[in-house]
């Protein structure tokens, strides 16, 4: 198991490096930088100007001096400085990384209490209205896209209740309740798709392994039909169910952006999408290379998850 | 000429206070206000009810408000930053020598009074007993400070092109300061009165603290904190030198960029006011908490040719002058804007005496004329057309939508327009490189008129960079005559002349002017649309 372990996490390395190089890459490619978009053509600064700024941050050096500053700033726990605000990366991301974590880990709970007693229910009292119920609603809930969620409720809010979440960030180490009421909104509309997505497995697998015939053998020497459900089905059902929360709650760290916007919450999809507007190089970069290694490591962990819920998985 | 988006003529306003537009009155005042006749009776109607409700309640003082901005400043740095957000922040922090009243018209801030003893000497004669809000007094040292570094702004400052010709800074005795100038440059007053690139600091500032996240300037309101892509705290100056101001305890100035969260901010109250497009003007117009504020954007929309000499058939002037006569501007207007913009020179509408009227631009300059437009393509010889490449900003939408009005209009006369929306990073820096064939773009406001003339600089990089092929020896030399010439009512014509060879020989084809709103909560008094797009109109507003 270590041994297992440790393979898995020195993979991480070369990923993280060639995806660095990658992220790099591709961020220079676009066209035009921060120096473009913070001038935008109007004010007729001279190329000189333009070039001394671009000297001033940093921009002259050749390209693969650029990575490998980066790649050292990042193994040293120096992250740079935004080059738009001044503002350290590190006190960036430290705003960022909490807003968008606890949006995830709230949609993931979220979707967890409810989609997967849905599915469970869903599947045990097949082709019944609950179950059709329970369908249409799950069908909905992928087919809504978050954005307009958040949009209907702020509508919905505004109009009804005139009452919307409080718009300036609230931490929740300062305001506990004043944090939840403002994300609770949000964490719906990010986990309605992730919320009827784990439904929906969790329903398929539980039919596939309800027909199975340790299921039958379970019933057969009397196991209550409780019993028969959650510690038979259930544990066999979920790791599908796993694989899918683990992949999303990578998808919601980064993919969580509308409605950040939306809400006007600075998480790390807002900081990203800013800093590719204002080609903020650090942050962009910073920011992507975070997103991919919460990626590489959730993977990890959803793999090693396996072997919690399927003690058959564990590796020898 | 992105950020920028958002400048407005106090002179158009309407429904100042205690007054929401309905949607008929909406379209109306979007169909009236083509003449000036028709501003001006806007005006009457707006400025009587403004200043008898004025007079009826008397300003209190206290509270906070929340005020929601439609993009992040960025940075605040008080020199060489070029977006409007952070403009936004620093016209409530910071204050210039000079200061624009809601007409444009020049009056005193930091500086007490002025003279001019000759075309290249300008005495500034400094307030007595101003503090900034870090407790220094303000001093004449400080505006020769703030003066020299706004020439060469400190990184990420940029060295901009507005900058007057001043040769040096005298402090003349601690609240006197001589200008002396290289040549004679009559856009000083106005550079220091729109105070966007030229606030006063204190001296050695930028070697004390982060001026991207700090801030220590004499205005209305203290930088508190600047939460970059969330929200900037402002709290009262105790200390300002105008005492009867400001009136709010505090401003909030909180990011949300979907105009949808908004719109819901301002239903619920969450947001004390904020910028709307149209259509939510249109929805909100009804609710009875809210009051309506709509003025004029000196941000015009711009189609812009690169005139470089190496054969392209807009080199011609006859072609460019077809390509306007071809463009329906009313139908750009009604398709694009609902009917809510106004025809543009290249000087834009409400900004002061200059532009050339509304009525002329219709009737001549301006004219949708397609037999004419038609003629002149077959003067010039090509009445087959021919094809070419719009580019256009992708977001905001507008600026592809003109583009694509434009597309099917000059099909009229064989023009085969692509249009090619980008994405903005890419378009500014096609615009800078003069890497286009054309661009559908905006314009933004200026100090002095002279300002929207700069692009033809001989000297300029705009020039440089789009105009290589295109050479008119009156626009060169009245573009200088305007700049020496120091007195307004003999720079009049010059600006109108200037105006008449733009729109007679085309090498920029100004379009249109959106009309600008912003929506407040009736709690908020004495709110008004000022004229550069910030929201100084808070500095005086009161909370009922």
């Amino acid at each position: 198991m270590t041994r297992y372990v440790a393979g898995r996490l020195l993979l991480v390395i070369p990923t993280l490096l060639g995806m660095s190089l990658l992220i790099f890459a591709l961020v220079r490619l676009l066209p035009g930088d921060v120096v473009d978009a913070m001038l935008t053509g109007d004010v007729g600064a001279s190329a000189g100007a333009k070039a001394a700024v671009r000297r001033a941050l940093g921009l002259a050096d050749p390209l693969p001096v650029q990575y490998v500053k980066l790649i050292e700033g990042v193994l040293s726990g120096r992250l740079g400085a935004s080059l738009t605000s001044g503002e350290p990366i590190s006190g960036i991301m430290a705003r960022a990384i909490p807003i968008t974590g606890e949006l995830a880990v709230l949609a993931v709970v979220l979707a967890t209490a409810v989609g997967i007693p849905l599915g469970v229910l869903s599947a045990v009292r097949r082709n019944t209205w609950a179950d059709l119920i329970a369908r249409i609603a799950g069908l909905a809930g992928l087919s809504v896209p978050n954005f307009w969620f958040a949009t209907l409720a702020l509508l919905v809010g505004s109009l009804v209740f005139h009452w919307i979440p409080p718009v300036t960030w609230i931490p929740p180490w300062q305001d506990l309740w004043g944090n939840l009421r403002q994300m609770a909104i949000p964490a719906v509309a990010i986990s309605v798709y992730l919320m009827a997505n784990v439904m929906r497995m969790t329903r398929g697998t539980m039919l596939e392994v309800l027909g199975l015939d340790y299921i039958r053998t379970a019933r057969a020497k009397g196991a209550s039909a409780r019993s028969v459900v959650f510690r038979h089905a259930l544990r066999n059902s979920l790791i599908p169910v796993i694989t899918v929360i683990g992949f999303q709650v990578g998808n919601l760290m980064g993919g969580a952006t509308v409605v950040e916007v939306i809400f006007g919450l600075p998480g790390m999809g807002y900081t990203l999408v800013q800093g590719i507007f204002g080609r903020d190089y650090p942050v962009i970069e910073i920011s992507a290379m975070f997103l991919a290694a919460v990626f590489v490591f959730i993977n990890l962990l959803v793999d090693l998850l396996y072997g919690v819920v399927d003690p058959r998985i564990a590796p020898a | 000429m992105m950020r920028r988006h958002r400048t407005t003529d106090p002179i158009v306003e309407s429904g100042a206070r205690g007054r929401s537009l309905t949607r008929r009155e909406l379209v109306r005042a979007g169909l009236a206000a083509g003449g000036t006749a028709a501003i001006a009776r806007l005006v009457g109607g707006a400025r009587g009810i403004a200043v008898a409700e004025a007079a009826a309640a008397a300003p209190k003082r206290g509270g906070t408000v929340t005020w929601a901005m439609t993009s992040d400043p960025a940075q605040l740095a008080p020199f060489g930053g070029v977006n409007g957000s952070a403009f936004e922040i620093t016209s409530l922090v910071y204050e210039s020598l000079l200061a624009w009243d809601r007409s444009l018209k020049v009056i005193p801030a930091l500086a007490e009074s002025w003279q001019i003893p000759d075309s290249r000497t300008y005495v500034f004669k400094l307030r007595r007993g101003v503090k900034f809000h870090s407790g220094k007094p303000f001093d004449a040292e400080d505006v020769k400070y703030s003066l020299d570094l706004q020439k060469t702004p400190p990184p990420p400052g940029v060295v901009q092109g507005f900058y007057p010709k001043i040769a040096s800074v005298e402090v003349v005795d601690p609240l006197t300061v001589r200008l002396h100038m290289s040549e004679p440059d009559a856009t000083v007053l106005g550079y220091l009165a729109w105070g966007r690139y030229s606030w006063i600091i204190p001296k050695g500032l930028y070697d004390r603290m982060d001026l991207r996240t700090h801030a220590d300037g004499t205005g209305p309101f203290k930088l508190v904190e600047y939460v970059p892509n969330d929200h900037t705290t402002l709290a009262r100056n105790a200390a300002y030198w105008n005492p009867d101001l400001p009136r709010l305890d505090g401003i909030t100035m909180k990011v949300l960029q979907d105009e949808q969260a908004r719109v819901a901010g301002l239903r619920s109250g969450a947001i004390d006011g904020t910028t709307v497009s149209t259509d939510s003007v249109r929805i909100l117009g009804g609710d009875p908490s809210l009051a309506v504020l709509k003025g004029l954007t000196a941000v015009f929309r711009e189609m812009e040719m690169t005139i470089r000499g190496d054969g392209k058939l807009w080199d011609n002037a006859k072609v460019r002058q077809a390509v306007s006569a071809a463009i329906n501007r009313q139908e750009i207007i009604d398709k694009v804007y609902g009917g809510d913009a106004l025809y543009s020179s290249k000087i834009p509408p409400g900004y002061g005496d200059w532009p050339i009227p509304d009525s002329a631009l219709k009737s001549t300059y301006q004219k949708f004329d397609l037999p004419r437009a038609k003629q002149l393509m077959a003067d010039a010889g090509v009445a087959g057309g021919f094809s070419v490449t719009l580019q256009s900003i992708a977001h905001p939408q507008d600026y592809t939508q003109i583009a694509e009005v434009i597309k099917e209009q000059l099909r009229q006369i064989n023009i085969n327009v692509t249009v090619q929306p980008l994405e903005i990073g890419t378009f500014a820096k096609n615009n800078g490189e003069g890497a286009f064939e054309w661009q559908s773009t905006g314009r933004g406001m200026r100090g002095d008129p002279s300002g929207f003339f700069s692009d033809f600089d001989p000297t300029g990089a705009i020039d440089k960079a789009w105009y290589r092929g295109y050479h008119n020896q009156e626009l060169t030399s009245l573009y200088y005559q305007g700049l020496h010439e120091p007195l307004p009512v003999k720079r009049l014509p010059i600006y109108r002349r200037l105006q008449e060879i733009v729109l007679t020989d085309w090498p920029a084809v100004p379009l249109v002017n959106p009309m600008y709103y912003q929506v407040v909560r009736r709690r908020l008094n004495g709110m008004y649309l000022a004229y550069d797009g910030t929201e100084r109109g808070l500095i005086a507003a009161w909370l009922a």
